[in-house]
């Protein structure tokens, strides 16, 4: 098992379902909003349901962050992609998810994946 | 981009700017794909929810803070950083002490005003009845459509057939207003006897404080004392119970007493609901004998309240009384040709209907006082914000985050309202105590007026509403503001709010003209009422009721004796009695529906109502003669004399019986005074027995009024030392009692629109003050180069004065648009009468040229040198 020293974070400061989601997608391929809100819907099996305001919102502090950036020459749609900065915090974020996924089996809270 | 729908719109505009521009067209596009797969409204709910939840995080945390996306703030709490931010703000409003005492003083009077006006309505409308399980309670209204009459009494027999067939009643019972000479002990005193069925006080779940209220089983004449007379005439005896008093001269045995706080509540019919002296059950001791008994349409005497049976609803009780009503109807044909109907209404309802119009309007009136107050402090709030826009950017720049800096504005308006509807309450309280006082006799459940919870958590609701309305728009410019040209341009205009505040004038102009309009008109209006001629002389006229114990006089020859004195029935301006009569000589033909009165021939000579041909009643006079009014003998007999001519008419019930004209008087207001004159025929009061039977005595003296009274108590002591002098009244205090309505009205929204008046005038003041701060250096440069001081004050006031007479013009408008709000009001005044309107203008135009020309003589002062140096 692997203890996280890159985390910079506390904790506590954990990444909205939001973001993790539009991370994920982008991770896989570059897309326009709507389709992430897509991606991210086929992928949960519509138990996250992405609002305007909870989508764009995300996409709006993450492109500031520099976390997304959007994709030169995308036209009318505006395309996002995953920055490397981006990677890292998903990279960090699911770790820190597979920790505790590791230590619930551990404890016996989790059954083995089939 | 497609065409996003309003909502997205608006809801678009309440997220930061760069947010907007930067994802708007996206966020359209998102919603539009949406709504193209479905239209359902829950879809639209969610969409627009995450849209404001997305608005409002934006707000709270600004993109570009650290820290964003992650979950809750660590550090400082949000409450504790807000109670920081509250005292910070009340310690900058204590350093500038001018504005804030400006600001509490407007807004107290704004929030006093309604918190007042609020705690009446609140007491008289919306409180429920003092009765246990009140809402159960409705009035039986009957109405005759055939002679227009809409609220009847019902007979005896009707009450019977209710309480035997509507199942949905639990209790239906009727109550009936005498009045008796109670004797025994002191003076004679005449008492407002409650006569009520059997059940009447315990449907009402009266607790007796001594003995028990009635029982059917009690014999008639049953006696219940109401408390004040038990303290007054029994000197609060508990052993009261069992002894017996005498009403007109009639044993009557006393079972119990009634709590003090028990008050009836009733509609009013052409009046307040009497305070009734004590309450008796039904019995034949009358002079109309057994009329409990009677039934028919003509034979009405009671008002009649019932109480539902639980789960009934009104619907299932007005099913069945409208069963009742077909039945009487389709039994007997008087019931169908007076066309009888009956309908249930909530007896809180009802019993406050006459007063809701007006209570609503002037809580209208003051709301629109509030808003003017509020739009005031948010003028002088913008103000102060354009004053610390560079103190605002200063702050920005340094990393405060600009929702901490807008929600900064919000709680300090916040502090402001508070504190302005805590000294609201002080003006609140002292209103109080004066509108009981003002309140016309028909204004009915004012000793409830407080403040009370209701009324706090209402002046609480005005205090944040207040906030929110004067908070927000400086917050709002305050965030806009862009800290890098704020700070880059030192001489900042400042004119971002110019197009605001002056909306903000012109609003206050026009709503404050409207309710200015609104007391022109009310005035006029009193000012006519006032000058109505009653058609008798008021002046120095004195009034009381006299009622003679049928138990000890033998009719008529020994009652006669009462009437050498100017005797009337029923008062002048007390409403009246309506016969139908018919026209024999002449033109034979139906008179129709005429008022009558029943009259001795010294009344008219002391009322001082002329007579104009003929003679008056006198002594062997047959007792078929009628004396008819010029109105009556014109309808009657147009250019022919009546004198001679005969009349049918049943003036005391029974069959017609012809009577001989003998003489014709003047008119007289009979109902009231914006009522006009419909006539009357006058009936000798000898051709009646008046024995329990209150008449009125009319007396004319120089001496005031009252100062009369110890003599008339006297002279009818000495006819008769058991009856008593009942209700004395200068006849000038009845006529003023007509207007005590109208006046009512007039102060308080005379008061409110003199208050808006004022706020507006002095919210120009303020704008044109600011502007010419603003513009001291154009003027000094104006100055400089030559422009004479007047061409200066000119310019100031021409803008002042714009801004008024757009306001002015828009105040019109509304005035125009809402006059039909006062129409049922006013009195021989059009709503739109283009006099008040004018006066009223004009009037609030020279205000607002004072207003302005205050400023521009400052402006006009300016030294050119001072003026340039101080850049």
């Amino acid at each position: 098992m692997t203890k996280t020293s890159r985390n910079p974070r506390s904790p506590r400061e954990l990444l909205t379902p939001a973001a993790l989601h539009i991370l994920l997608s982008l991770a896989q391929g570059e897309l326009h909003g709507y389709g992430i809100k897509h991606a991210v819907e086929a992928r949960t099996d519509g138990a996250l349901l992405l609002g305007p305001g909870t989508l764009y919102e995300a996409i709006h502090r993450m492109n500031a962050d520099r976390w997304i950036q959007e994709v030169e020459g995308s036209g009318r749609r505006r395309v996002y992609s995953i920055t490397d900065r981006g990677q890292e915090v998903l990279r960090e974020e699911l770790d820190r998810l597979a920790d505790i996924v590791q230590f619930a089996r551990e404890a016996d809270l989790l059954p083995e994946t089939p | 981009m497609r065409i996003a729908p309003i909502w997205v719109r608006v809801l678009l505009r309440m997220h930061p700017r760069d947010f907007r521009e930067a994802r708007g067209d996206e966020i359209t596009e998102f919603v539009v794909n949406e709504l193209e797969l479905s239209s359902s409204r829950w879809l639209r709910v969610r969409l627009a929810g995450d849209l404001i939840a997305s608005g409002l995080r934006l707000w709270v945390r600004p993109v570009r803070r650290p820290g964003w996306l992650l979950g809750r703030d660590k550090g400082e709490g949000m409450m504790k950083s807000a109670w920081h931010d509250v005292r910070l703000a009340a310690r900058g409003l204590a350093r500038t002490r001018g504005f804030t005492a400006v600001v509490v003083l407007t807004l107290a009077l704004g929030a006093g005003l309604n918190t007042a006006l609020f705690s009446v309505v609140n007491a008289v409308l919306l409180r429920p009845l003092s009765y246990p399980d009140a809402h159960e309670l409705v009035y039986v209204q009957a109405s005759q459509s055939a002679h227009e009459l809409d609220d009847v009494l019902l007979s005896g027999g009707d009450l019977r057939e209710l309480r035997s067939s509507v199942t949905a009643f639990e209790a239906v019972e009727g109550v009936a207003f005498i009045r008796q000479n109670l004797s025994g002990g002191g003076l004679p005193r005449q008492a407002e006897v409650g006569w009520v069925s059997p059940g009447f006080l315990e449907m009402l779940g009266a607790k007796p404080v001594v003995g028990r209220v009635h029982s059917p089983d009690d014999p008639p004449g049953t006696v219940v004392l109401g408390h004040a007379t038990w303290a007054d005439a029994f000197g609060s005896d508990p052993g009261v119970v069992g002894r017996s008093i005498q009403l007109d001269g009639r044993p009557h045995v006393i079972v119990g007493v009634m709590p003090a706080d028990f008050e009836l509540h009733l509609p009013a019919r052409g009046g307040a609901t009497p305070r009734v002296d004590l309450w008796k059950n039904p019995d034949s001791f009358w002079q109309n004998g057994d009329i409990w008994n009677a039934q028919g349409p003509e034979f009405g005497l009671l008002q009649v309240l019932g109480r539902l049976r639980t789960g009934a609803t009104v619907a299932d009780a007005q099913a069945q009384v409208n069963a009742v009503v077909s039945d009487l109807r389709a039994k007997d044909s008087r019931y169908e040709e007076a066309g009888f109907q009956a309908t249930l209404h909530s007896l809180r309802d009802r019993v406050v209907d006459d007063v809701r119009a007006t209570l609503m309007l002037l809580l209208g009136a003051v709301a629109v006082v509030l808003l003017i107050a509020c739009a005031n402090v948010a003028n002088l709030m913008m103000v102060r914000a354009q004053a610390r826009r560079r103190e605002l950017a200063v702050r920005m720049a340094l990393g405060s985050p600009r929702g901490r800096v807008g929600r900064f504005l919000i709680l300090e308006s916040f502090v402001l309202a508070v504190v302005g509807a805590a000294a609201g309450l002080g003006i609140a309280w002292a209103f109080i105590q004066v509108v009981p006082r003002l309140a016309p006799a028909e204004m009915p459940r004012l000793d409830g007026v407080g403040l009370d919870g209701s009324v706090l958590a209402y002046t609480m609701v005005a205090a944040v509403l207040t906030t929110l309305l004067v908070g927000l728009a400086p917050a709002w410019s305050a965030l806009r503001t862009d800290p890098a040209s704020e700070l880059g341009n030192a001489r900042a205009s400042g004119r971002g709010g110019a197009r605001f505040r002056n909306v903000l004038v012109v609003a206050q102009v026009a709503l404050s003209l409207v309710l200015l309009v609104g007391a022109g008109l009310l005035t006029s209006s009193l000012a006519h009422l006032q000058n109505v001629e009653p058609g008798f002389e008021a002046a120095d006229l004195f009034t009381f009721g006299v009622s003679i114990p049928g138990s000890q006089y033998e009719w008529p020859a020994e009652a006669d004796r009462f009437y050498r004195a100017g005797i009337i029935w029923p008062m002048p301006l007390g409403g009246s009695w309506s016969g139908d009569h018919e026209i024999v000589e002449g033109d034979p033909k139906p008179l129709g529906v005429v008022p009558y009165r029943l009259a001795s021939e010294a009344y008219f000579p002391t009322a001082g109502i002329p007579l104009m041909e003929g003679r008056l009643f006198r002594d062997g006079d047959e007792r078929f003669v009628v004396v008819v009014s010029a109105m009556v003998a014109e309808r009657a007999w147009p250019g022919r004399s009546p004198l001679g001519r005969m009349l049918r008419a049943n003036p005391w019930g029974g069959g017609m019986e012809n009577f001989a004209v003998i003489g014709v008087v003047g008119d007289i207001r009979d109902v009231d005074l914006r009522s006009p004159s419909e006539g009357a025929l006058y009936f000798d009061t000898r051709g009646w027995s008046w024995v329990d039977w209150e008449v009125h005595v009319v007396a004319r003296s120089e001496r005031p009024g009252l100062t009369l009274l110890p003599e008339i108590r006297e002279a009818v002591a000495g006819l008769d030392a058991e009856v008593p002098v009942a209700h004395p009244q200068a006849m000038e205090e009845l006529l003023a009692a007509q207007t005590a309505s109208a006046r009512f009205v007039l102060a308080l929204l005379g008061v409110f629109a003199l208050v808006a008046g004022t706020l507006a005038v002095v919210g120009l003041y303020g704008v044109v003050s600011y502007t010419v701060g603003l513009r001291r250096r154009e003027i000094g440069i104006r100055m400089a180069l030559g422009s004479a001081q007047t061409t200066i004050e000119g310019m100031v006031v021409r803008r002042g004065l714009l801004l008024a007479s757009v306001g002015v013009v828009v105040g019109v408008v509304g005035a125009i648009l809402s006059a039909d709000v006062l129409e049922a009001m006013l009195f021989e005044v059009q709503a739109t009468d283009p006099l008040t309107i004018a006066v009223v203008a004009a009037g609030l135009g020279v205000a607002a040229a004072l207003a302005s020309w205050l400023p521009a003589r400052r402006a006009g002062r300016t030294d050119p040198v001072e003026a340039l140096k101080a850049e």
